[in-house]
């Protein structure tokens, strides 16, 4: 089970607080992460998140990953602020 | 009170309610049964006050009944601890029903079908037809049902129990070699005034709904909450991702190619306890002040997550509206 804070922490931790991140750059900053995140089996997905300064990426991981998938998944792309979690294997309910 | 506290009393009070009701007269009438539920019992919930401690929620219909009702907690529970409010007619927003449809019943029963929520009443625009929404890989069986097939309730803690309630009318096709945006289909009744009997006496209108581009810009500040078959009524869902797409495909039981991918859909995440568990598909989640906001479709056992398609979308995808009411 998740507690929210623990999660609001991980996503507002990589912050340059200066710049607001608008919805469009954090879309395209999806996109970004989607073409990087590609062969990378335990990418579950990856959603627009909310940050203090507007929005930012989240990418969910099914398991974690090794040190070199890792490294393709930085903290920010364009300033928009990327966080991972890693949330287990999805599945219709 | 901290919240552990509410929530015992929660119980408590919900188990005093109960035991009331089975002696209660239904609204308007003469009681012409040992057991008339009123079609709009008092409801039971947790209220946060401002100084971040929570009180027993009490919602009433009307006052004249509903204290009546409600006359056994209020003997019980201290008025310090207590959130009363008149609020008129109060509908649970979705079925804690099991439903299959009857062209699979006998797979169902031989444990190998699936179970599910009625999230709530819907129109086709333009139509006066009372209809039932609800996932499609629960009404429709994953592509594999037909306009008109039955659509099964079952009693909760039963698998003997069971009758025929609705037909299915409409779903969105999954797709297998393409994203798709919405697991949904939606169902007539066999007969409109089953709404009105125990069995799925829990049936839920909305006034209200959030669009897509609404919770874009609001939805991390909303608190939410869903009733389903399995989990029952759980609360402190809060959005965690929205537009979230998925890059594997889910595993879908029974479809013909067993996999699909979906994109552009809610994540939420709960506080503490596990928003949904497989079953409560099909349940509308929705905020404190009763706008819908998504049908749950999906999820991650055990972990407090789960995904659901934003509300504006099913409604555009079927081309249907939200009953508020009937």
């Amino acid at each position: 089970m998740f507690n929210l804070k623990e999660l609001r922490k991980i996503l507002t931790s990589h912050e340059d607080t200066s710049i607001p991140v608008s919805l469009e750059s954090a879309r395209k900053a999806q996109e970004i992460v989607f073409s990087r995140v590609e062969g990378v089996k335990e990418v579950e997905g990856v959603g627009i998140s909310p940050s203090p300064r507007g929005y930012g990426v989240k990418i969910n991981l099914s398991a974690p990953i090794s040190k070199a998938h890792r490294k393709r998944l930085t903290k920010s792309i364009n300033n928009v602020p990327v966080t991972i979690q890693v949330t287990g294997k999805a599945s219709v309910f | 009170m901290h919240l552990q506290e509410a929530k015992n009393l929660q119980a408590e009070a919900t188990q005093i309610l109960e035991d009331s009701l089975r002696t209660a007269t239904a609204y308007g009438d003469s009681g012409s049964s040992d057991f008339d539920r009123p079609l709009f019992p008092p409801a039971i919930g947790i209220h946060p006050t401002s100084e971040g401690k929570y009180k027993l929620a009490i919602r009433l219909v009307d006052e004249k009944t509903g204290y009546e009702l409600i006359k056994p907690l209020l003997n019980k529970i201290p008025e310090d601890k207590i959130d009363l409010q008149i609020t008129g007619p109060i509908v649970p927003f979705s079925s804690s029903i099991t439903m299959v449809p009857v062209s699979h019943q006998e797979s169902w029963l031989q444990g190998k079908g699936l179970r599910g929520t009625i999230g709530c009443l819907v129109r086709k625009r333009g139509s006066s037809e009372l209809l039932m929404l609800s996932s499609q890989h629960i009404f429709a069986h994953s592509n594999n049902a037909k306009e008109h097939d039955s659509i099964i309730a079952f009693e909760e803690s039963s698998d003997e129990g069971h009758k025929e309630i609705a037909f299915l009318k409409q779903y969105i096709p999954l797709k297998n070699n393409e994203p798709n945006l919405v697991d949904a289909a939606i169902a007539y009744f066999k007969n409109p005034e089953i709404i009105k009997e125990y069995s799925i006496d829990k049936f839920g209108v909305f006034q209200e709904f959030h669009n897509k581009e609404s919770l874009e810009s609001l939805g991390y500040n909303l608190s939410l909450s869903k009733r389903g078959m399995k989990t029952g009524l759980t609360t402190q869902g809060a959005i965690t991702s929205f537009d979230f797409s998925f890059k594997n495909p889910l595993s879908i039981p029974y479809s013909q190619h067993g996999v699909c991918r979906f994109v552009d859909v809610l994540e939420i995440q709960s506080e503490g306890s596990k928003f949904s568990q497989p079953g409560d598909s099909g349940s509308i989640i929705y905020d404190t002040n009763g706008y819908a906001v998504a049908l749950l479709f999906a999820g991650i056992v055990d972990s407090g997550i789960t995904y659901a398609i934003p509300i504006s979308t099913v409604l555009e995808s079927l081309d249907i509206e939200l009953v508020s009411q009937y």
